[in-house]
């Protein structure tokens, strides 16, 4: 049970770090914003209550240093400076580390917690000495209160939920926390606890009602709560005799219109009268007017009894949404796959019996799984944005290590992709902006002279294009250099020296093996194993890459990405008996080939389509199936990085979107195929890779000493459909 | 880890508890407490070995004192009560439990319950919500 907690602990803590990182590099630009700054210690607070809630008492001990630090800026005893920031970001390093080593993975440096502990000491120990920052931080609405000095007396009620300890919180632990805010008087209630026999043995029915006498204000009591403000009902305000209500005004967060107008109702005897304006701000200036005074006292009564209990939280949508493991949800996928195959064979019966009736059920069967797909496929839909914002710290610690200045810029991050495909695209856009920061953007200096802003911009961007998401990497730097390219590849042979080539075609030669233009190597970039690294990675997902760069304003690298690794469109083809999916995305046209046209060819595996001549592979021969060509065969013409290319089949049957199923690891070492599809009659399709199996016709077709290899693998392809359909 | 020992003697049942009251015995107590309280007519709770305690195993003790009152048997919490737990009673505001070993000066540090305003109280719990 304590393993499940802590293993809940880590996944929080590990969302809350992505958070609390990016919050950081926010507030390096924005060094005044409260808002930041309140964000960021509450993130820190909560990492450092629960870790400690949970047993490691090492990481709350480290934590608390950072935190202590991040009130003192709270308090405007400290700035936000680089070295605040930068010392911080290291600290979350070493929070992830801790975190692994937790779980079992590697080591966290003691001499490296030691070292930033002392150092934020040294931080917040300077501000002791040094006086408060000579310009003041402006008032902000949601100012804690730890600047009210003198002490008054707050009433908490506290009713923990029934899940509250099951979760692991214990009200003991928050009421030792809150006594050192102040002194703490307790009143428990035990009204609700049931007779034994009834009694839940794990929930709290206990309830308190406490008077904190402290000098910190709601927020900073609240705080404590703030790991389980889901859990339980809370309201913490004011006593009634305590210090008068504008001190209250200032002193309160934003609060509910809905308590706004319930307090403004009380205040006006029940009389029905004009709502107030929300209190989102008590800076805010009361309107103008004789309702001036009246509003003013709405507003304090309001602050009174602020709800802390279930407040909205940073991210409403976490209170409702819930953590699954991603293999269950894989194997949710997989069997809905399975009821789209089995949906597929009942409504063949049904239409080969000419039964009205089934058909009928078998329809509404199909509508029914189509949607039931669909939503399968969409509960594994994330937003790109966390793959995004994890980009931010790559680029803080990138500029400052090349001396650059370089600000990331994001657009459409609520674009959903597959899990999948986020999990395998972090790779490839760290290369690509690697990359960028490296060789596309120019040092300041450089950048004045040709007259541009000294601080560079990424961006990212990602946007949906039917069935594909198009994802971006925008630099604003000096551009790739064509001509260099092109010299390059000649040097290293990648193309003849005369050989025609259009600019997109020579920018995709920086996708070759070994290619790089840099010509030192840094240590950021410039080994040439990037560039094919991201090609190898995005071809794994079927997806392609796209370059456009002008020389001094900047390059920009798209890959076009399928929605989903689950899911295909597809083309399905016929071959003798064998069945083949096609993928739609690669495919361009399809075209009748008869005994004529090849006889025209003299025999040559070239079709000529509206004057293009058009290299084609007959699969019948690549996959060594008995020559009994018919007499009219279709080439379904490709688009592949080699070129456009045929694959000519007996059949082809019509589209069809497929689930695909992984041929599992006995085949993986066949790279034609990408996976294989059931057909509604129980036979297996398999799903072929256009691009590979062209790569792969080329090397062993052409060159007869290699047929062995053909061989060998076509072997593994026949084998493979054959364990399939064993299967099935 | 807790561990309950149940030891029977002429109508006294005196339930020895060691190690960490907390919820993950929570159920094991509140199964042994239930026992005792179906075994015999006097209830002795020894917390002497005890080594910390949480909300759950204090509301369990409470309610099985709940129990024995109604039903007209005996509930003390027996043996020498370690500082510390009474520490977790204090600092929970648990006055009432009937504890005859809670020292004089022990309970002096226990708040009047008076003390705080009855009404200002009333004014801030808010309506219970089902749960």
């Amino acid at each position: 049970m304590t393993d499940k907690f802590k293993q809940a602990f880590i996944e929080e803590a590990r969302d809350i770090l992505v958070e609390l990182e990016s919050s950081l590099l926010e507030l390096n630009e924005n060094r005044t914003d409260r808002e930041l700054v309140g964000r960021v210690f509450r993130a820190m607070h909560t990492i450092k209550g629960s870790g400690g809630m949970f047993g490691f008492d090492k990481l709350a001990a480290f934590v608390h240093n950072l935190e202590n630090a991040f009130d003192e800026v709270r308090n405007n005893r400290l700035a936000v400076s680089s070295e605040l920031v930068n010392l911080s970001l290291s600290a979350l390093d070493q929070i992830k580390a801790m975190l692994q080593e937790a779980v079992g993975q590697g080591q966290a440096s003691d001499e490296v917690c030691q070292d930033l502990t002392a150092k934020l000491r040294r931080l917040t120990e300077k501000t002791e000495t040094t006086a408060v920052p000579a310009t003041p931080l402006p008032p902000v609405p949601v100012a804690p209160l730890a600047a009210v000095t003198e002490t008054r007396e707050w009433a908490v009620h506290f009713r923990p939920g029934a899940d509250l300890m099951r979760n692991g919180a214990d009200p003991l632990l928050l009421m030792r926390e809150l006594r050192q805010l102040g002194e703490l008087r307790v009143k428990a209630s035990l009204t609700e606890i049931p007779p034994i026999g009834e009694l839940d043995p794990e929930r709290c029915y206990v309830s308190w009602d406490m008077v904190l006498t402290t000098g910190a204000g709601a927020e900073a009591i609240a705080d404590v709560f703030i790991f389980v403000t889901d859990l339980c009902e809370l309201t913490i305000e004011p006593m009634k005799e305590a210090t008068p209500a504008p001190v209250v005004a200032q002193v309160a967060a934003p609060i509910s219109p809905v308590t706004a107008l319930a307090g403004a109702l009380a205040a006006l005897g029940g009389k029905p009268a004009i709502p107030p304006p929300p209190m989102a701000s008590p800076s805010a200036s009361p309107p103008p007017g004789p309702k001036a005074a009246e509003s003013k006292a709405v507003g304090s009564k309001a602050a009174e009894s602020k709800p802390w209990g279930r407040r909205q939280s940073d991210t409403p949508d976490n209170a409702t949404s819930i953590r699954v493991p991603a293999a269950k949800l894989d194997q949710f996928v997989d069997l809905v796959g399975e009821l789209v195959t089995v949906q597929a064979r009942l409504f063949d019966i049904a239409v080969r019996r000419e039964d009205p009736e089934v058909v009928a059920v078998s329809e509404e069967i199909e509508r029914l799984t189509t949607a039931l797909r669909e939503k399968s496929i969409g509960i594994r839909m994330l937003p790109i944005r966390a793959t995004f914002e994890r980009f931010r710290r790559l680029v803080h610690d990138l500029a400052r290590d090349l001396h650059k200045e370089v600000e990331l810029t994001i657009e459409g991050a609520e674009t959903e992709l597959d899990k999948s495909v986020l999990d395998q695209l972090n790779d490839p856009m760290m290369h690509l902006i690697r990359n960028s920061m490296d060789h596309g953007i120019e040092s300041a200096e450089k950048r004045r002279a040709a007259g541009k802003r000294p601080g560079a911009t990424i961006h990212l961007s990602a946007r949906h294009s039917g069935a594909s998401v198009l994802i971006s990497i925008a630099d604003d730097g000096g551009g790739i250099d064509a001509a260099a390219v092109r010299e390059r590849a000649v040097e290293k042979g990648l193309v003849a020296a005369d050989a025609q080539l259009s600019e997109s075609q020579i920018f995709s030669l920086i996708l070759a093996p070994g290619f790089s233009t840099a010509r030192q190597i840094t240590d950021v970039s410039g080994r040439g194993v990037g560039m094919d690294v991201v090609r190898r990675s995005v071809e794994m997902l079927r997806g392609g890459i796209e370059i456009t760069s002008k020389p001094g304003i900047g390059t920009t690298v798209t890959l076009r990405l399928p929605l989903t690794l689950a899911i295909i469109d597809g083309l399905l083809v016929r071959v003798e008996r064998a069945y083949f999916v096609l993928p739609l995305a690669t495919t361009l046209e399809c075209i009748e080939l008869t005994r004529k046209d090849i006889e025209k060819a003299n025999g040559k595996h070239v079709a000529n389509v509206r004057g293009e001549i058009i290299p084609y592979i007959r699969l019948r021969e690549y996959f060594n199936m008995p020559e009994k060509r018919p007499e009219r065969e279709q080439i379904m013409v490709a688009e592949t990085e080699e070129g456009r290319f045929g694959f000519v089949v007996d059949e082809v049957l019509g589209d069809h979107q497929t689930v695909i199923k992984n041929l599992g690891r006995f085949y993986r070492q066949v790279e034609m195929v990408s996976g294989a599809t059931i057909l509604g009659n129980g036979t297996v399709a398999l799903i072929l890779d256009p691009q590979r199996l062209v790569r792969d016709a080329l090397r062993t077709m052409t060159v007869g000493s290699r047929a062995g290899a053909r061989e060998k693998s076509r072997l593994a392809v026949k084998e493979a459909a054959g364990a399939m359909a064993a299967s099935s | 880890m807790m561990q309950a020992t149940l030891e029977q003697s002429a109508g006294v049942c005196r339930v020895r508890l060691q190690g960490d009251l907390s919820i993950a015995s929570a159920a094991e107590l509140k199964a042994s407490l239930l026992g005792a309280l179906a075994s015999a007519t006097e209830l002795q709770v020894d917390l002497a070995e005890a080594t910390a305690l949480d909300i759950t195993a204090m509301q369990l003790l409470w309610a099985a004192n709940e129990a024995a009152r109604r039903s007209g048997h005996a509930f003390t919490l027996a043996g020498n009560i370690p500082e510390e737990m009474l520490l977790g009673f204090r600092e929970a505001g648990f006055e009432n439990i009937p504890i005859a070993q809670l020292s004089p000066q022990s309970n002096s540090t226990l708040i009047d319950s008076n003390s705080i305003d009855s009404k200002s109280m009333e004014s801030k719990s808010i309506e219970p919500k089902p749960y």
